[in-house]
């Protein structure tokens, strides 16, 4: 304790940064803007106005498809559902949609009761049974995609309605803004998200239920309730993600939704947000755009989906190295 | 071969720190071939951070370890301290649930891949051992998830004395044990000192030290104090040299407590029982008064406190009575309406949400009145939080902070004031003073003694006989899961209490 | 909540005892009952093809089996990339340059004995989850798999391994696919790693006391598990004949299903080799009466997925964890 004091002042400098570090992704942010640099300077084209947006959209769709990843890994668990979701939701707007002629609406009405069913399912279970949810979201994403895509068979069919497909066009606008909705929508779920994590009481028991789920009970937070609700909000996201997905891309391929599992994944934990806290959506927020930065840049330079599949891994690793350990065996004897 | 005279073990100034907490800051201890050497001091004193030393589960920051002579560095691992020949059974009952009674007598006696000893060899030992200890012993191929406490603690027992150490340490190992249990492993106790092996002895009872042990080490705030020799010490004397004091509490507050006059009952139990085939027990609870839970660990107190607050499942009611009419405590969330707050046990399990800030973990329970409209307001928190910093002394820097910060005593401070925000009318506490240093005790006894005061009614269980002495008007002893002595607070002596713990209220009047 | 929490048994019915003691019960009735229904809908039953084809998935629980027995939530999500590896290496790497004999066998079981030893040793000295340093590596290994084989890779009709999805002098190969890792798991039985195992997964903090290299047994579960794998690749691709990078994902999930399902708590500390063979038998079955009733494929993920969470919910209400209430 008296080392502190005699210390030389470089090492107060360091731990001031550790501190900052701690509360905010300073070091996420410096590589965001060295990546962007580094982009601007290696590859022709990258600083344009056309490229910057077609970054943010990718980014978008991220970072709406880290949602509910951000919001499990709070409350101390694990979504692993969110590729099956997101195509189960991509294709309940188009094909399912257009086989049973209900429309996009229609199939929407079907999506947000059903995820939110599906979802809460597994929060129920995971809790009741103190079963790894990791599990049973794995379990849940299969069984979600296999009963949308059971019924309508092999052939994938179907497109996304036009008006869907100009939420995420890089060349649309917004009630005159030079950005997409797709875009406007990311900026405004976050905000939102990030008053309801810091400002409600909803928001904090959510923290609460993450950072100690025993003596959440005891301060007489329903904890049960808080996973039914943050599962069932997760998959009502993933499937909204596809659903904005589908407006990306036009159409549906059932493996639409494979990347955004470890996308998901690496912006939580890029971004800084361990297991139970503490993060922040924010902070996904910071991972999503670091995450599509390096990685435009890199594609732009010959990086291959399989060298990407490589770095997202060494990058989850890397960053739970930084942020994540548990308790020594010694000190639970 | 052993000489039965001689130094087995020495530890020379050992210290240890977890962070900023201080464990152990200067101690040192001497154990001879052929006695039983009494480890005793307050909770918190360090003993079981002494004993995890000598087992290598955590290493020394400073300090020498000489064994038979011979300096050991520190032992990095279990293993290590094993194969030095000391083996340790631990305060919590550590036994693997799902697996055999065999598999736990043998457990870590072999190699990664390689096996010491054949199978037959093996169970002819493990039923010996067993035998030795146990009237009836289990199966050896029964669960030891199935067994009762006692036998888990006996198969516990078994596996270090299997492994024929030279000095064997057992951590409060006799909490869970039966009587015969008890005298049998006392008589081995015996036996194997008379061979020229050592055992360092650590338990709450004091009749078992006077018992067996020949020697007494005391410790405080983890600094050895004295070592006594058995001829030589009084129960009374080594009291005094575990609490440094002979009283924690002036006189004054005694007699004050002593004049107060009870108020309503404000909380009812009956038929209630805490293991569905002990007897039950009714119990009623006034305005201002100050309750103690007493008896030996486990002996359940902590499960009728726990019932109290709504938590019981074993038969019974409990009613709470205010002007509001009766009301049935059937869960927490009923206890909670009804103005019944609860402080538990674990401060590091059960209450604290520890990269939290301070203010954060003040609101836990009652964030909703810092509702303004839809959001949290920062500054409601903040005023709330100040009202108890100065009621409650707690020393913070800044509300911001994290609670990881504070010491223990503030930490726990932060989380009784986070009960009181409830504006509670009967408070449960679980042991609060556990671990934490005697200033803090202070406070919240003065604390208590004020709010019992203004009318609120309060249930502490405790573990320190200090407290029950001092703070409460009556004091409920609990033992085999049934009440087994109330004492009022006129008259109690420690010898009272101490003797009811055991079943001996005849020496209690 | 160490210990000490346990409740007492003594009224525990009889059946629930046997089952929480043998937690293969299940899956084993289970294999029984849809053995007889497949039988019934599928008269000629081939066996030495049912096996060929079963082979793949039981070896795959086999080796998801014991990093899961070693508990602290010990599941290895690289298992199916590593398959895949395996597979990919022996046939495009390993058969073409005339290692494609017996010799390869070893070979990739060090090879996926290593990752899986990696994923050990990151665990422990990291001290971070399983689940995270796996998935980790799961997404690491596809990436590699789709580096080392951008299109499927083809194994030579003639190579000894296409005999384990048929008969070798007349005795059937997938049985002796089953027979490495079982006899494996056999010898260990003999040795001490196997109680060290079950211990170390039941209640670490009392093994590391009691003496127990705690870290020591952990990585060679991983380890044994990659080894496992290893061989799983081999028999796939015995029986498919090609080494596809885009299929590494396939039997993660219903490896660890098959585990869960044949009684083995993802707790840890319980369960074994038969349990997950019965439960990788179960899934088969169930699989081949579905395909006997001509249920489209559309449909197999909702089944699987399904099934799985009957399986550890059984499974947790079975292994007399106490549940719910959490304070």
């Amino acid at each position: 304790m008296s080392a502190a004091a005699g210390s030389p002042p470089r090492r107060g400098a360091w731990r001031a940064l550790a501190a900052a570090q701690r509360r905010f992704p300073l070091l996420q942010l410096v590589l965001l803007v060295v990546a962007f640099v580094v982009g601007v300077v290696t590859l022709p084209g990258f600083g344009g106005g056309l490229s910057v947006v077609s970054v943010l959209v990718i980014a978008a769709l991220a970072g709406l498809a880290s949602i509910g990843q951000t919001i499990t890994i709070l409350v101390g668990g694990f979504d692993l559902s969110v590729a099956g979701f997101i195509v189960a939701g991509a294709l309940l707007v188009t094909q399912v949609s257009e086989q049973l002629g209900i429309g996009f609406w229609g199939a929407f009405l079907i999506l947000v009761p059903g995820a939110l069913v599906l979802g809460g399912l597994v929060g129920y279970l995971s809790h009741r049974f103190r079963i790894q949810p990791l599990i049973l979201t794995l379990a849940m994403g299969s069984f979600a995609l296999g009963i949308v895509r059971g019924p309508s068979g092999l052939a994938v069919v179907g497109q996304a309605p036009t008006w869907l497909t100009g939420l995420s066009s890089p060349i649309s606008t917004t009630f005159g803004l030079p950005v997409p909705p797709i875009i406007v929508i990311w900026v405004l779920v976050t905000i939102a998200l990030a008053v309801f994590l810091r400002f409600t009481v909803g928001g904090r028991r959510l923290y609460l239920t993450g950072a100690n789920p025993v003596a959440a009970e005891y301060a007489l937070v329903r904890t049960r309730r808080v996973w039914v609700i943050a599962f069932a909000f997760s998959a009502l996201c993933s499937a909204l993600a596809g659903v904005m997905l589908v407006s990306f891309s036009g159409n549906v391929d059932p493996n639409l939704g494979n990347p955004y599992l470890f996308i998901s994944l690496a912006a939580v934990i890029v971004g800084g947000t361990t297991g139970g806290g503490p993060g922040d959506y924010t902070r996904t927020v910071v991972g999503a755009l670091l995450l599509t930065m390096v990685t435009t840049v890199l594609v732009g330079h010959g990086l291959t989906s399989a060298d990407q599949q490589i770095m997202y891994g060494a990058v989850i690793l890397l960053a739970m190295a930084i942020y994540g350990r548990e308790r020594r065996i010694r000190d639970r004897v | 071969m052993p000489t039965v005279d001689g130094v087995l073990l020495r530890m020379e100034s050992v210290g240890k720190a977890f962070g900023p907490t201080v464990a152990v800051r200067d101690a040192s201890l001497e154990v001879h071939r052929g006695e039983v050497h009494a480890l005793m001091g307050e909770n918190g004193s360090g003993k079981s951070t002494i004993v995890k030393i000598l087992s290598g589960v955590h290493a020394p920051d400073r300090g020498r370890i000489l064994l038979a002579g011979r300096a050991v560095a520190a032992f990095r691992t279990p293993a290590a301290a094993l194969r030095s020949g000391i083996a340790t059974v631990f305060q919590e009952v550590l036994a693997a649930p799902n697996r055999t009674v065999f598999d736990n007598l043998w457990l870590g006696a072999d190699g990664l891949f390689r096996i010491a000893q054949g199978p037959r060899e093996r169970r002819r030992r493990a039923e010996a051992a067993l035998a030795e200890l146990l009237v009836s012993p289990p199966p050896l191929d029964a669960l030891v998830g199935d067994l009762d406490l006692s036998d888990r603690q006996a198969c516990a027992i078994a596996r270090a004395l299997l492994r024929d150490p030279d000095l064997l340490i057992l951590d409060e190992a006799t909490s869970a044990l039966d009587f015969d249990t008890r005298n049998r492993l006392f008589e081995i106790v015996r036996r194997r000192v008379a061979a020229g092996s050592g055992v360092v002895l650590i338990t709450h009872r004091m009749d078992e030290v006077r018992e067996v042990a020949d020697r007494v080490t005391v410790l405080r705030s983890g600094e050895t104090v004295a070592t006594l020799d058995g001829a030589e010490w009084t129960t009374a004397e080594v009291v005094r040299l575990m609490t440094g004091q002979a009283h924690q509490l002036g006189d004054e507050a005694r007699t004050d407590r002593a004049r107060r006059a009870p108020g309503d009952v404000v909380l009812q139990a009956s038929g209630l029982r805490v293991r569905a085939d002990a007897a039950p027990l009714d119990f009623e609870l006034r305005a201002g008064e100050i309750v103690g839970l007493a008896g030996l660990e486990g002996q359940g107190q902590d499960a009728f406190l726990r019932a109290l607050w709504g938590l019981g499942d074993a038969g019974g009611a409990v009613t709470r009575v205010s002007s509001r009419g009766r009301q049935p405590i059937a869960s927490k969330h009923a206890a909670r309406r009804a103005r019944i707050a609860y402080v538990p046990r674990e401060r590091r399990a059960e209450s604290i949400f520890d990269w939290m800030s301070i203010l954060e973990n003040f609101t836990a329970t009652t964030l909703r009145r810092d509702r303004r409209g839809w959001l949290l307001s920062g500054r409601s928190a903040l005023r709330r939080l100040t009202d108890y910093v100065e009621r409650l002394r707690i020393k913070l820097g800044r509300p911001e902070d994290g609670i990881g910060t504070l010491s223990g005593g503030n930490q726990q401070k932060v989380i009784i004031a986070r009960s009181l925000a409830a504006e509670p009318e009967v408070l449960l506490l679980n042991d609060p003073t556990r671990g934490i240093d005697i200033g803090a005790k202070r406070d919240l006894y003065a604390l208590l003694e004020g709010l019992a005061a203004e009318g609120l009614a309060v249930v502490m269980l405790s573990t320190e006989l200090e407290e029950h002495l001092e703070l409460m008007d009556r004091v409920l002893v609990f033992r085999d899961d049934e009440l087994a002595a109330v004492f009022p607070h006129e008259g109690l002596t420690r010898e009272a209490l101490v003797a009811s713990f055991f079943g001996a209220e005849e020496l209690a009047s | 909540m160490s210990a000490v929490a346990a409740p007492r048994r003594a009224g525990e019915p009889r059946l629930r005892r046997l089952l929480r003691r043998h937690g293969y019960l299940l899956a084993l009735g289970l294999t029984i009952v849809l053995l007889a229904v497949n039988l019934v809908l599928q008269p000629n039953f081939g066996w030495i093809a049912q096996l060929a084809s079963f082979a793949p998935l039981a070896v795959a629980a086999a080796a998801s089996m014991p990093s899961i027995v070693s508990g602290r939530g010990g599941i290895d999500m690289s298992i199916g990339p590593v398959m895949t590896l395996s597979g990919i290496v022996f046939a495009g790497y390993l058969a073409p340059n005339g290692l494609g004999g017996l010799e390869a066998l070893p070979i990739l079981m060090l090879l996926g004995g290593a990752i899986g030893a990696v994923n050990g040793l990151i665990v422990i000295w990291l001290r971070l989850s399983p689940i995270v340093v796996t998935l980790a590596m799961y997404f690491i290994v596809i990436g590699i798999n789709l580096k080392l084989a951008p299109t499927p890779m083809r194994l030579a009709d003639d190579n000894w391994a296409t005999s384990l999805a048929g008969s070798i002098g007349g005795f059937p190969g997938p049985l002796i696919s089953l027979a490495i890792p079982v006899a494996l798991w056999a010898l260990l039985g003999l040795t001490a790693f196997r109680r060290n195992l079950y211990a170390v997964g039941g209640n670490d903090a009392t093994a590391f006391t009691a003496g127990i290299a705690v870290s020591a047994v952990r990585v060679v579960a991983f380890a044994l598990g990659g080894a496992f794998a290893g061989i799983a690749g081999l028999v796939l691709v015995a029986l498919v004949r090609t080494a596809d990078s885009s299929t590494s994902s396939a039997y993660t999930l219903i490896a660890i299903a098959a585990v869960a399902l044949g009684g083995t708590s993802l707790a840890g500390g319980a369960g074994g080799m038969t349990g997950a063979l019965l439960g990788a038998a179960s899934i088969f079955l169930v699989q081949s009466v579905l395909a006997d009733a001509q249920v489209p494929q559309t449909w197999l993920p909702a089944i699987y997925g399904a099934m799985l969470i009957v399986a550890v919910v059984v499974g947790a209400l079975l292994s007399g964890e106490r549940t719910g209430r959490r304070a």
